[in-house]
């Protein structure tokens, strides 16, 4: 039951909430996940970098069919929402759902069994779409047959966690296992919807609608209530403080919840969609973004006095400059979600930046941070370099700071000059310079992922034994700080 | 409230179904008893230059379509070859295909999709125009890095066409757009396969649905008579190209070719 220093790797049963004496936490599948998570992450870096050199009109591989750079530019989307974050979520899921449940999930055969079909699928997607079966659906590219195989793979997922959450017997459920079972709804509803009604049932502008809902939902109904679930856990937990409010987290929940299924329709603003669901969009989109606001002051407060934890801990600074492009993203869209602002900016690369910082600066910083936080733990091994932690730390974040300032300027630039009716090449011209400098952020964020990973197989290989502080005994810090007795 | 059952079912189904229905289904309803536009009822009204792909690359053609007419049948499978083609080469990443109802000289402060992309007809996009078979799903895109194509057809030639798939900058000298190659059967650009005649006649349906005369059908057209007081009275630029004052005189970024 006791979790030593020296023997970090052994998973000890524990006394379930039910009781029983099981193993809790399965750590193989999150070490997995987490590899794997990793590995499409190198792949959609690269696919970025070198979509980026077609604005440049470098084409690499000119002439390669399957290297098409639109199908590239599908293959980059599709692996981060896939491929990257969907694996790093569903192995936080395994640290994260038993220690707050005190149950384990349903079953861990099933568990490796999903990291199997789910990296199968994902790869099967990827052969898809570079071999021309993509699908015209934003965010879900992957071929029509993938689809199906898909909703089987969340299915399973679903099931799996939600077992833990079901059967728990704690007196009360904390604020990540709101956002996580909400997920856990919204998550197959969103994806059925998207990628089955526009394409069988729904033609034109009422598919559009629904593509729409997709695209914001699968962010907001997937990805956000993943990454504020795993906020709510782990920042506590590196801090050492409980959550500053709970009223505040309710807020910041039910707010979230109400109006972020509303959101969608602000893809298609002016577009033949009736002008009822656009003005409604932007009004929740708007109230969204107060919502938002709340979350973050929650966790400012939290943070209170722990700021000095920043110098030591990368992992918080990952939470915390996240939690910033956060606020900064969602300040920027209650403006850019306006009609009168959509006019010029809509269609150009102020969209694209404003993505990036969302999936890139804010989602996959957090999984970053879980990634700091938990390889040493998963493993049993010291981090190889810290030196090399730092350098990805600041590459990442200072190579999106370019990409978005960057991207958000030229957006801007290449509006006006199309409201000006001068000739189209004009602002082809004038986004040279800006389409460079995207291409000098990717190349950060590249070597920044290399940093990673060489650090990751280094400290593997280096056999330095991790000394767990955090989580040792029966986690007792981690139940204190969340106010859960794990 | 921070119940299983009660997040489970009040934000996880309740929460998403009212955002269904107020955003998808309530727009859904909008369309109800309009049927939508079948491959049939599109292939009754064949662009013009179907008709010209038929006649200039005969043995391509043929060899794509496995007839040398250009018969609906044959428009059918080009144009579903086509729009295939558009997708799985993701061009609607690139190129949208709306024209959003917003116009300075509709009078809005900004905006400036009807005068750019519709300077003659004027016509936005409506929610009929993609009403049928030919937009499971939908092909609005979200990113303009080249030219709206909702009103394409017509704007340019097939030649023009297979030239810019060839190798865009032969007639677009700033594109930043890939060459697709294997549109082609041939290593000089000249022989399209069934993909690239399906690429073509894509983009030449595309906005066919308005009014568009084959050039030998301008003859026909009833000529009215010049009638002065229709037109606004002309004003004379203050100051003319090339002139001192020009504001354009010193930037043009064009070095004097204007042919793209």
């Amino acid at each position: 039951m006791t979790q030593t220093a020296t023997t970090p790797l052994i998973r000890p049963t524990v006394i379930t909430s039910r009781g029983e004496t099981r193993v809790l936490v399965d750590t193989t599948s999150a070490k997995l996940h987490f590899i794997a998570a990793v590995a499409w992450i190198g792949v959609g870096i690269v696919a970025g970098l070198l979509y980026s050199f077609v604005f440049l009109r470098l084409y690499p591989h000119e002439g390669v069919e399957v290297l098409s750079p639109g199908r590239i530019r599908m293959m980059h989307t599709n692996l981060m929402a896939y491929g990257f974050l969907t694996n790093a979520f569903i192995g936080m899921l395994h640290w994260v759902v038993p220690r707050l449940t005190g149950e384990p999930v349903l079953s861990h055969a099933l568990s490796k069994l999903i990291w199997i079909a789910w990296n199968a699928i994902v790869a099967a997607a990827m052969w898809g779409i570079l071999t021309g079966h993509a699908q015209a659906i934003e965010w879900g590219e992957t071929p029509f047959w993938a689809d199906h195989l898909v909703v089987v793979g969340v299915a399973l997922v679903v099931i799996n966690f939600t077992w833990s959450i079901v059967r728990s017997r704690e007196k009360s459920m904390y604020v990540t296992l709101w956002y996580f079972t909400a997920a856990f709804v919204w998550t197959p509803l969103v994806y059925i919807m998207g990628n089955y009604l526009p394409q069988t049932l729904v033609p034109g502008t009422g598919g559009a609608a629904l593509v729409g809902l997709y695209i914001h939902d699968l962010v907001g109904l997937f990805v956000t209530p993943m990454g504020w679930g795993l906020m709510y856990f782990f920042v506590p937990v590196i801090s050492r403080k409980p959550i500053y409010s709970h009223a505040i987290s309710l807020v910041g929940f039910w707010g979230l919840a109400f109006f972020y299924p509303l959101n969608g329709v602000h893809h298609f603003l002016w577009s033949p969609i009736p002008m009822f669901a656009q003005y409604g969009a932007v009004i929740s989109t708007i109230a969204v973004e107060i919502v938002v606001t709340t979350v973050v002051i929650n966790f400012v407060l939290t943070m209170r006095g722990e700021w000095y934890r920043l110098k030591e801990s990368i992992a918080l600074r990952w939470f915390m400059v996240g939690m910033t492009c956060y606020f900064i993203t969602c300040f920027q869209c209650a403006f850019q979600t306006t009609l009168t602002m959509q006019k010029v900016i809509h269609f150009t690369d102020w969209v694209v930046g404003h993505s990036h910082l969302v999936m890139f600066g804010v989602f996959s910083f957090w999984i970053a941070g879980v990634i700091e936080h938990l390889w040493p733990k998963l493993t049993g091994r010291e981090w190889w370099s810290r030196r090399l932690n730092l350098w990805h730390f600041w590459l990442w974040t200072l190579g999106i700071a370019l990409m978005f300032t960057d991207l958000t300027i030229i957006g801007v630039v290449q509006g006006l000059l199309w409201d000006s009716l001068r000739p189209w090449e004009e602002s082809i011209r004038y986004s040279e310079i800006g389409w460079f400098l995207r291409m000098i952020s990717g190349w950060m964020i590249l070597i920044g992922f290399v940093c990673l990973a060489i650090n990751m197989l280094m400290s593997f290989v280096s056999r330095q034994d991790h000394v767990d502080t955090v989580y040792a005994g029966q986690f007792p810090e981690a139940a204190a700080a969340t106010g859960v007795n794990a | 409230m921070e119940r299983f059952n009660f997040i489970f079912i009040v934000a996880g189904i309740l929460f998403f179904t009212l955002a269904f229905v107020i955003m998808g289904a309530l727009p859904l309803a909008q369309y109800q008893g309009i049927d939508v536009v079948s491959m049939d009822q599109i292939a009754t009204n064949i662009p013009y230059q179907f008709d010209e792909l038929a006649r200039d690359y005969p043995e391509a053609f043929e060899k794509a379509f496995g007839t040398t007419e250009p018969t609906a049948d044959a428009f059918k499978e080009a144009l579903e070859t086509g729009r295939q083609a558009y997708i799985a080469e993701a061009c609607w990443h690139c190129h949208t295909q709306q024209i959003r109802r917003i116009d300075p000289n509709d009078g809005t402060e900004v905006g400036h999709d009807v005068s750019r992309w519709a300077p003659d007809t004027r016509l936005e996009s409506e929610a009929d125009e993609y009403h049928n078979a030919m937009n499971y799903p939908h092909l609005f895109g979200t990113r303009r890095v080249g030219p709206d194509l909702i009103r394409s057809s017509g704007r340019h030639s097939n030649d023009w066409h297979l030239a810019h798939l060839w190798n865009p900058r032969e007639t677009s000298p700033y594109s930043v757009m890939p060459p697709y190659t294997w549109f082609f059967d041939d290593d000089q650009g000249k022989v399209p396969n069934k993909r690239g005649l399906g690429m073509v006649t894509y983009l030449q349906w595309l906005g066919s649905w308005h009014t568009q005369f084959a050039p030998s059908q301008y003859e026909d057209l009833p000529q009215l008579p010049f009638d002065e007081s229709w037109y606004p009275p002309y004003v004379p630029p203050e100051t003319q190209p090339g002139e001192e004052g020009d504001p354009y005189a010193e930037e043009d970024p064009y070095g004097g070719e204007e042919d793209y």
